[in-house]
This record gives structure tokens, sequence and C-alpha cells, in this order.
């Protein structure tokens, strides 16, 4: 688990470098991105072990990202935890297929006790 | 113009998002520091998060109370224990006790039976009456909290008792947010000045359950119930709050859905969740058949079976199996049909339709 690449999409500068620092001092590789557009393609070019996705973002939402992450064979399998302040919007995005949902303010100990679930528990990788 | 709903979640998401960065920044600063940190430097950190944990509340007060008064509060019922759904919840609680000077004890945890109900709206519920009788407790005296459950009423208790004068009568009467009045209101009659126990108050209704206070010795108790996640209690305290609910004749409707076994299910309850818009009861008893509570006026159980099918599109059966005017026919008769149709005493089945 050490050393995996977390994919980290959040519109919100200091929430991305909050995160950033946190996971890097956790002892993971961060790779982060500012909206949903630019979370696919990291998450193509990248393969992250898995992927901390804001919902509201400028472009294209958490939502919409995480299905289209979805139905892309190559990323279909990587487990995404949702950055969510609405009980309706945590429902919805784990019925879509989210591994789990962080609530903004969010504590260290459930970053880490989310990202450490979602590596240990998710489907083996497919080859394509 | 009015303040609406989308409006007040606008303004906790701008709320939250710096509060976030906040709590965050202080928790990695205080990690990268812990070994060198004076014993009043922590607890400057400790100040720093604790009123960060006020704002967080304030945000999900506002929320709730918005989401409460526009009937738009999301619910999704699950059976758990109590004791684990509300372990984080005292702790934080004893913390917070510690830093405004109260004593807090906890009961020991008696053992009770599953409960039934949506794991964070209880949660939240019993953060507010936590919160109020800390803030309304009288100074070097404290905040008790105990669970227990009633057999009588097969209800979990749980109760909140602090030392101070008596509540008003209309200390739990629900918010309406109408904010058109721009008169302040007098600070001793204030309508806010309860609002965590108007909030605590919706959240439980929407559980299934309800807040009451009582005074005595001094004291006041804060007591919040919720059902046992048994079939009977579960119907029994959803008649409870429609009866609650309307001035004149409400109906009930019990729908006996059969379904084919190789439907898959999911979507299935799925879309009685979103027809039923979680406020009134779906209860899945079996692999093979659903049982539905519909609330509403007379027709309520007719126009619930047209949508259903019209939404699954396939010639699912329903009928109705029972109707009862709420409160007059609140009787025997409820209880006697669902023993006919053998559905009482299937805690198991009850268990496993809830899984599916």
């Amino acid at each position: 688990m050490i050393g995996s690449k977390i994919l980290v999409a959040d519109d919100d500068p200091a929430i991305v470098y909050g995160l950033e620092l946190r996971l890097r001092t956790a002892g993971f590789e961060p790779i982060c991105v500012c909206n949903g557009l630019e979370a696919i393609d990291a998450a193509c070019l990248h393969r992250p072990a898995a992927i901390i996705l804001d919902i509201n973002m400028p472009d294209l939402d958490g939502l919409s990202a995480m299905k289209r992450l979805q139905g892309n064979p190559a990323t279909s399998q990587i487990p995404v935890i949702v950055f969510t302040g609405s009980d309706q919007e945590r429902y919805t995005a784990l019925k879509a297929g989210a591994f789990g949902f962080l609530h903004k303010p969010y504590s260290s100990a459930s970053l880490l006790a989310a990202v450490s679930a979602a590596l240990v528990l998710r489907p083996e990788p497919v080859c394509v | 113009m009015p303040i609406t709903l989308p409006f007040v979640e606008h303004i906790v998401h701008q709320g939250r998002t710096p509060l976030t960065v906040i709590t965050e920044f202080t928790s990695l600063l205080r990690d990268d520091l812990k070994d060198s940190l004076s014993f009043d430097q922590n607890r400057l950190f400790d100040v720093i998060s604790d009123r960060a944990g006020d704002l967080t509340y304030t945000f999900n007060e506002l929320l709730d109370v918005a989401l409460i008064a526009s009937n738009s509060l999301f619910v999704d019922r699950s059976r758990g224990r109590i004791a684990d759904i509300l372990s984080d919840t005292l702790t934080a609680a004893e913390s917070r006790a510690s830093l405004a000077n109260r004593e807090f004890a906890i009961s020991p945890w008696p053992n009770t039976p599953d409960v039934y109900c949506d794991e964070k709206l209880a949660r939240r519920s019993v953060e507010y009456l936590l919160r109020y009788a800390t803030t309304a407790s009288e100074r070097r005296t404290g905040v008790k909290f105990a669970g227990g459950f009633c057999d009588h009423s097969r209800r979990i208790v749980l109760k909140v008792t602090y030392r101070g004068g008596p509540l008003e009568a209309n200390a739990l009467a629900p918010l309406h947010l109408q904010l058109r009045s721009h008169q302040r209101p007098q600070e001793h009659n204030s309508p806010f000045k309860h609002v965590a126990l108007a909030a605590a108050g919706g959240l439980a209704r929407a559980n299934l359950g309800r807040v009451t206070t009582s005074h005595a010795d001094g004291e006041n108790t804060l007591t919040l119930t919720l059902p046992a996640a048994e079939p009977k209690t579960v119907i029994d305290a959803y008649l409870d709050r429609q009866a609650a609910s309307f001035e004149g004749s409400q109906w009930v409707a019990l729908v006996l859905v059969s379904m084919d076994p190789f439907e898959e299910l999911r979507p299935f309850h799925a879309l009685l969740r979103y027809i039923a818009g979680n406020d009134d009861l779906v209860l899945a008893l079996d692999a093979d058949m659903s049982l539905v509570l519909v609330g509403g006026e007379r027709h309520a159980g007719q126009q619930f079976i047209k949508k259903l099918q019209i939404g699954l599109n396939t010639p699912h059966h329903a009928e109705i199996c029972g109707m009862w005017s709420l409160p007059q026919q609140r009787s025997e008769a409820l209880w006697q049909t669902l023993d006919t149709l053998s559905l009482l005493d299937t805690r198991a089945e009850f268990a496993k339709g809830k899984q599916a």
C-alpha cells in the first residue's frame, strides 16, 4: 500500500494542498488535479490505486466524472471516494458505485481509513 | 426574496470548505510539532479544533433545520447497535464538556435489541441534545447520558440529564422558516433559543422516534426514543408518527407486492424508495414478497400501486390487504392482518430483507 498512487480532484487549491501533505506524510504518492476532466485524464495516464473526488467542481462535476471513469475499462476498477457534505449526494454517489465517502470537514483518521480500506478491498485490476 | 433550501445548502457548502482547510491544516501542524508542543500550545490547538467543531455543528444545524422545514430530509434507515452508532459522538461530547469545564458522565450501556434508524440522523439528534444540555447546564454541574430499553414500548431510550430551570412549554415546537419580517424577536422570547431541541425533534421524527422533555428536582431530562428493529415495533412507530402528523383523518394502506423470485430486487427497492420519497415506510420482509405501508389520503394505496406498475413497466401483482383510518381505527385489526399474512415474528426474514 505504501507508495500507492492516489489521485485527488478538488477545485479548492488549499484542500488539495492539505490532502497532498497528509497523503504524502502517510507514505502515498498523491497526484493532484482541480476538476473532473483533469481527473479522467490523470486516471487514464497514471492508473492510480484510488481516487478522491470532490462532487462540486467546475467543468465536470464529481458524479459525472465517476460515471465516465466507470465506463472506461481502463479505469472502471479504480475505487472512488467522494467528498460530499450532503446526505443525498452521499447516497447518490454510493448507489452510482462510489467505494466510500468523506464528509467535509474530514478528520485525518477518516481520510486515511477510507483510503486504506479502498486499497485493501478494491477488486483485482483488469488488464487492458 | 424568500430564503430557499438551495440557498441554505449553498451557504453551508461555502462555509464547510474553509472549515475543512482550517481543520486539516491545524491537524497537520499539530502532527508536525507534536514532540515540541508545550502544554499551553496543545491546549490552544484543542480550542481551535473545538471551535472549528462548533462551526461545523452550526452549519449542520442550519442545514438540518432547513431540510426539516422544507420536508426534504434524506433518510436511509437500517438496523444497527445503538452503542456502536453513538460511540464517536459520546467520545467527542466528553472532550467538549471537558473544555467547557463541565462534568460528563455516561452510564454503562445495558444490553439492548438492535435499533432501526438512519445512523447519521440518530448521531446528530444525540449531538444536538448533548450540545444543548452542555450549554444550558449550570456551571460546575454536569451532563449525564444514559441509554436503555423500554420493554413495554419496545423502544430504545436515550436520556440526557442536566441541572437547570424548567424549559418553556413550546421548547420543542417545530421551527417555521418564514423569514419575511424584519422585526427582531425579544431576546428572552427568541424562537431560536431552543433550535437544537427543535432540530433533534425533527430528526427523531424522521427516524420514527421522538424527543420529549421533563423537569424534576431542578433537573431537566431530554429523552430520545427510537424503535427496535422489529417489524411490529417499526410499524407501530410509523403509525404513531402518522397519527400525530395530521389533525384530521389520515389513512394508511398495507400493500402486499408479490415478486418474481428471479427479478433483481435492488432496482425494485430503489424504485419503492423513490416513490415513497423516504417519508413513508418500506419494509422488505422476504425475498419473494414486500410489505409496503403507505400513508396519506384515502386513495394513497391505489395511487401507490399505479405508480409502481407504471414505474416498473412489468406485471407485478400488488394488492391492498388492509386500510385503516388514523387514529380512529388504530386497533388490533392491523396486527390481525399482519398475523394472517404470517409476517410477524419474522425477525430473521426482516433482517434478510433489509440486507437484500
